[in-house]
């Protein structure tokens, strides 16, 4: 009977779901007018083909309708170029929306495509993913989803500060302290398991940037400039502290994972046997550990590098060999996941030492 | 630089991990080379998409046959990824076309180093930018599907009787458990890696509506949100597979 209740609660969340979700894209795509910039939607399309040089370019001849701002309903005409990879450019269907630059030349109105709205694709992508959630793990994905929350809002405020430039050290290691804590509460509550992996956790990451200040110091610094989006920051001097920040928030979420893992394993080890050996407690944390490390490194590898294909083709396709773009191009991603997995790997130890301290320190370890 | 934090990470590797240290060291590097492979074939012009589910299936063999043993359980995560990986191609494909994420944002379009580099490249970037999507989830994916396999396992393993929703349901309960952790890493390694790039466009006074419509924003959150939706949806299909599996085989 509950069972029954259960999956009938469930569909009618679903059908509210979908519902909601389509009121929210429908509302998405007729935005407009909260927009300052002007947006207009492709209504015909011509596209002709033109041999040069380089390869096949298309011109596309663009009639689409102003929906929002001074020319609000009338028609302007538009030319696009695109080449076949689109590495560049953007292709252009009737029905898209996009977002113009507006001139006026000799009282004609002359526009340029600025870029294409994607709102409704951010909202659609975010509204698949909530649902799932919600759906494979009930009320606890909503906990996930405040917590993600709350992490975006403080990194924002990190964000601002690190604008200002002023204090970027002790910003990112206040950053540090509140995304730990409050992500591990979220995720297991207030309790000595999670107060053991927020401790182990904070010890390893600070055991990763001490590895890489002295490293860096020895070896001497990447030179941060070659980093991407760099063009318009205006304080080189920075870069080198900015990277730092990067370097100890991508690992922190693998480590946070590890850390409360060997702290699960240790105090369950020690809620179904109290009297256990601290021998025998390090031989079980050691069995689990093991099992997850090789794993956890996979994800920090395939996570950091996959999202440099499309650029490493397109430096392969300009001749550059493996061992240059490793060596030149890619060096930051490369020290982020090597970093990453230290870290991952040093929370192994750190995190079964603070377990059996903080469980022994209560008398619970015989 | 990069060689002595390798080697501190060999090192480290090796010590604590013992035995089973090396293999995962192993699998690491055979992983790092299916990478290269795969990257080598895109350039070459390979079907991009033949080349993705190639690389897929062999970095999964990889992590789960020869790092993990093949075994009940790596047989049912194996079966879980496949399906879930079919779901998120197709998501992917529908979003790459729609919201055009291929090649260059706006932000690192005009770098330095971009002008000097050919843009006529013949390869599709819209293949290339959902190629990197399916091959970024793997692994994120595998830790989910291999999580709640191995718990709804060993729950079966000891109580025998339960029945195949019973089990089910628990395999639930253990991805509910897991899925707080598992957004975190996608979430801080997501930040971590564009933290600049939030900065550049703070720098240059992005409003939400333009944050919210810029390619470069698309690019860093698509991949992510796919290995989100890709790992909870692993978390059902794993604990149903695995429940079937333990009621057919033990």
């Amino acid at each position: 009977m509950k069972k029954f209740e259960a999956g009938r609660g469930k569909r009618y969340f679903s059908l509210a779901y979908l519902v909601i979700s389509i009121l929210i894209l429908i509302g998405s795509v007729h935005d407009s007018f909260l927009y300052k910039e002007t947006i207009a939607e492709v209504i015909s399309v011509q596209t002709k083909a033109s041999a040069q040089e380089s390869g096949t370019m298309y011109e596309q001849e663009i009639e689409a309708k102003i929906l929002n701002g001074v020319w609000k309903g009338e028609q302007i005409s538009l030319t696009n170029l695109y080449s076949k990879s689109l590495t560049v450019d953007e292709k252009y269907r009737k029905g898209n929306q996009v977002f113009l630059s507006l001139s006026e030349k000799d009282g004609a109105l002359e526009g340029k495509i600025a870029g294409l709205k994607r709102d409704t694709y951010v909202f659609a992508a975010f509204l698949i993913f909530f649902y799932f959630l919600c759906m494979a793990t009930g009320k606890r994905g909503l906990t996930t989803m405040v917590s993600a929350g709350i992490n975006i809002v403080l990194f924002y405020l990190a964000l601002c500060f690190y604008e200002k430039g002023s204090y970027i050290f002790l910003v990112t290691i206040i950053l540090m302290i509140l995304f730990t804590v409050l992500s591990l509460i979220c995720a297991s509550g207030v309790n000595r398991v999670t107060q053991a992996a927020i401790l182990a956790t904070l010890l390893s990451v600070a055991a990763v940037g001490v590895i890489y200040f002295i490293v860096s110091k020895l070896m001497g610094e990447p030179e941060y400039f070659m980093m991407e989006y760099t063009e318009y920051l205006p304080n080189t001097n920075q870069f080198g502290m900015l990277f730092f920040a990067q370097i100890l928030i991508g690992g922190l979420g693998a480590i946070m994972d590890v850390a409360i893992s060997i702290s699960t394993t240790a105090g369950e080890l020690i809620f179904v046997n109290p009297r256990i050996s601290t021998e025998s407690l390090y031989d079980g944390v050691r069995n689990v550990a093991q099992d997850i490390m090789g794993t956890m490194i996979n994800v920090l590898f395939l996570s950091y590098f996959c999202g440099a294909i499309p650029l490493i083709l397109i430096k392969m396709i300009n001749n550059y060999g493996f061992t240059e773009i490793f060596k030149f191009h890619i060096p930051f991603e490369l020290i982020q996941f090597l970093t990453g997995s230290i870290g991952i790997l040093l929370a192994i130890p750190i995190s079964t030492w603070v377990s059996i301290r903080i469980f022994k320190r209560k008398g619970e370890v015989a | 630089m990069i060689l002595i934090l390798a080697a501190v990470f060999v090192v480290l590797f090796i010590l604590l991990g013992g035995d089973r240290g090396l293999r995962s060291l192993g699998a690491l590097a055979l992983n790092i080379a299916i990478f290269l492979l795969d990257i080598k074939a895109l350039e070459y012009g390979f079907p991009a998409y033949a080349v993705t589910f190639v690389t897929v299936i062999l970095m999964s063999v990889v992590i789960l046959f020869f790092q993990n043993g093949y075994n009940l359980k790596t047989r049912a995560t194996f079966l879980a990824l496949s399906l879930v990986t079919v779901f998120v191609f197709i998501l992917a494909l529908v979003f790459a076309h729609g919201a055009k994420i291929s090649g260059y944002n706006e932000l690192n379009m005009y770098e330095d180093e971009t002008a000097m580099l050919a843009s006529h490249v013949n390869i599709n970037m819209t293949a290339a930018a959902v190629a990197m999507v399916i091959v970024g989830i793997v692994g994120a994916v595998i830790d989910s599907a291999m999580a709640v396999s191995s718990a709804v396992y060993e729950v079966s393993h000891k109580n025998p009787e339960l029945t195949e929703r019973e089990l089910f349901a628990s395999g639930l309960r253990m991805g509910g458990n897991i899925m707080g952790t598992t957004v975190n890493t996608l979430l801080f390694a997501g930040i971590g890696e564009a933290l600049l790039m939030y900065l550049e466009m703070k720098e240059l006074h992005y409003s939400i509506g333009q944050l919210l419509n810029s390619k470069a924003f698309f690019q860093m959150l698509f991949p992510m949100l796919m290995s989100a939706i890709g790992c909870v949806c692993v978390i059902p299909a794993a604990a149903w597979i695995m429940g079937n599996f333990a009621k057919k085989y033990d």
